[in-house]
């Protein structure tokens, strides 16, 4: 049961997921870091930022022991 | 071209490395190579690093190094759905996966297609599996033999002429020669030193290319504006919007499905590597990204890249020689060869884990179930390994006969055919709500739809314009296709459930897709 709902942190993952697909959010050019575009930049620090949530969830999620009653 | 010596020289040596660790690691972790748990998942011990330089060696291939970036040098920002496509990959892997690889584990299933058949008790549903399984990976074998076409150009070796094939198939039979004594183990361990070579090349790429371009800004600022955004939605059109998710999506979703990816992800030796793997994973995707600007690069350095020198291999190879020619006109010919040799070696790792995992399913859910049942695993194992030879011949000729461009062609076909398999493997992962006839049925459809989608392209472009309203809304053709094949799925089920006695058997228990 417990188990079950630690689960629900799984819905954290949608986060990566829509930040790299509203496409509205970061379809611009400025501002520029170190001259290559928004658009560029910004999907690629998604990267690691969608790495990070991953081990989030993992951690959140990972199966325990439940206390002895 | 001419060939450079320290470029072909350290390509040789690089090259002998890779074959002496590709014949040695029989040795490694020293087990009966004839059972097909060792010869084609290495026995199910790999750890969290090991599992990390495999599924990195064997979902970015040396293609994806080489087409991201031609993708980009043509297309523009639409060729960086690459990011959101991995970006969402690996959370639904990490999800979806420990569950495969626990129902598997407890019930000594090697492939999908096995679990399947365990799943639904059809045996036409299961040779459908694996048959689509065998036909997707095929072309994209097919595409890492390219690969290593497109390196052996840059090299200098002779692109047409009677002899010009000689090297490929040389390449090729010391290939096809340790993943037959070898098994995964030899991908495994050549993956390390294809990963770091591929490191190594791309930060050499992204910082001394834009040096001599005169850094990123004037890179961009080289780039035709209509290229460097997706371009904004209009009245009547959704843009390149809907074509930049639904490929990410599309992709994202047949990822795990390919035959070796699951092999790959089978191989580990817990739940828990695979878990940990989808957080180190995106780091290949960083790099992918990296690489992705070389794409620009080559636009900048255009004028460059016009010599007479390249001229020949844009010819044959088009845009795919876009990544060597900035290679070769940026590097001295010894680091010229290092990042060779790294494509060309990122090539043999993905090739010998596709021809395994093709061979497995062969063996496994084909000759086991229709040709020779009750096969001894010292049979199955002896099959296995000659299906691997085969299934590699089979790429070659295939490379040798056929145009270029069609290879390309079918294997985006081979992405479009494998996501149907989503319904039944997926979704069978956590519930066992479809019927198999109506799997098999929405199986149908869907390949119709998007075989037939691709052939009113004229199998050139995988993204298929839809007119609704007077809107024009470009889709991936994946995505319409498994979306008819869940309709119909679901449509099936639903009629069927009146004939409760054709439902089929299902030998798995719901504790056995979750760790005891």
């Amino acid at each position: 049961m417990l188990q079950h709902k630690r689960n629900f942190w799984a819905v954290l993952l949608v986060v990566p997921m829509l930040a790299s697909l509203w496409i509205p959010l970061f379809n611009h050019l400025h501002p520029a870091f170190f001259g290559i575009p928004f658009f560029y930049w910004y999907l690629l620090i998604w990267v690691p930022l969608s790495g990070a949530f991953n081990a989030l969830v993992v951690y959140l999620i990972r199966p325990r022991r439940s206390p002895l009653p | 071209m001419t060939p450079k010596l320290p470029a072909l020289l350290i390509f040789f040596i690089l090259f002998a490395a890779v074959t002496v660790v590709g014949f040695a690691a029989t040795h490694w972790r020293r087990a009966s190579l004839d059972h097909l748990l060792e010869w084609g998942l290495a026995g199910q011990r790999l750890g969290s690093w090991l599992t990390w330089f495999l599924l990195g060696g064997d979902l970015y291939t040396a293609y994806t190094f080489i087409a991201v970036p031609a993708l980009i040098f043509g297309a523009g920002a639409l060729g960086f759905f690459a990011l959101p496509y991995t970006i969402m990959a690996f959370p639904l892997a990490l999800l979806a996966l420990p569950r495969l690889w626990q129902v598997c584990h407890r019930h000594g299933y090697l492939t999908t297609a096995d679990f399947v058949k365990g799943r639904y008790g059809s045996r036409f549903l299961t040779l459908i599996v694996a048959a689509t399984g065998i036909a997707a990976t095929l072309p994209y074998i097919a595409l890492q033999l390219i690969g290593i076409e497109v390196v052996l150009a840059a090299l200098g070796f002779p692109i047409r002429g009677p002899w010009s094939d000689l090297p490929l198939i040389t390449a090729f039979a010391i290939l096809a020669a340790y993943t037959y004594t070898s098994g995964l183990r030899a991908p495994a361990l050549i993956s390390i030193i294809k990963d770091s070579l591929i490191y190594v090349t791309a930060l050499a790429c992204i910082v001394i290319i834009p040096i001599h371009l005169g850094g990123y800004g004037h890179i961009f600022a080289a780039v035709p504006p209509a290229k460097l955004l997706l371009p904004a939605p209009g009245p009547h059109s959704l843009g390149s919007d809907s074509a930049f998710i639904t490929l990410a999506l599309g992709s994202a979703l047949a990822l795990f499905l390919y035959p070796h990816a699951t092999t790959g992800v089978l191989s580990a030796k817990n739940p828990t590597v695979i878990r940990r793997n989808m957080t180190y994973l995106p780091a290949y995707s960083f790099v992918l990204g990296l690489l992705g600007f070389l794409g620009f690069m080559a636009i900048a350095a255009r004028h460059e890249l016009a010599s007479p020198t390249f001229a020949p291999g844009f010819h044959h190879f088009g845009a795919n020689f876009a990544v060597p020619a900035l290679l070769l006109a940026n590097f001295p010919s010894w680091f010229v060869g290092i990042a060779l040799s790294a494509i060309a070696i990122g090539a043999l790792v993905p090739a010998a884990i596709m021809s395994i995992a093709a061979a497995s399913l062969f063996t496994r859910n084909i000759y086991c179930e229709y040709l020779h049942q009750g096969a001894s695993e010292i049979t199955q194992a002896r099959v296995a390994k000659w299906v691997s030879l085969v299934v590699k011949l089979g790429a070659l000729l295939f490379v040798l006969a056929i145009p270029f461009k069609y290879a390309i062609d079918f294997q985006l076909l081979g992405g479009i055919w494998i996501i149907q398999l989503l319904p039944a493997i997926a979704v069978g992962l956590y519930r066992r709500c479809f019927h198999p006839w109506a799997l098999t049925l929405g199986w149908l459809c869907g390949m119709v739809t998007g075989t037939g989608l691709m052939w009113v392209n004229h199998f050139t472009s995988a993204v298929y314009v839809c007119s609704i309203d007077g809107e024009t809304i470009p889709v991936y053709i994946a995505i319409l296709a498994v979306g008819v094949n869940f309709a119909v799925t679901a449509l099936f089920t639903l009629a069927l459930q009146s004939f409760p006695s054709t439902a089929g058997s299902d030998e798995t228990q719901d504790e056995d897709y979750t760790s005891a």
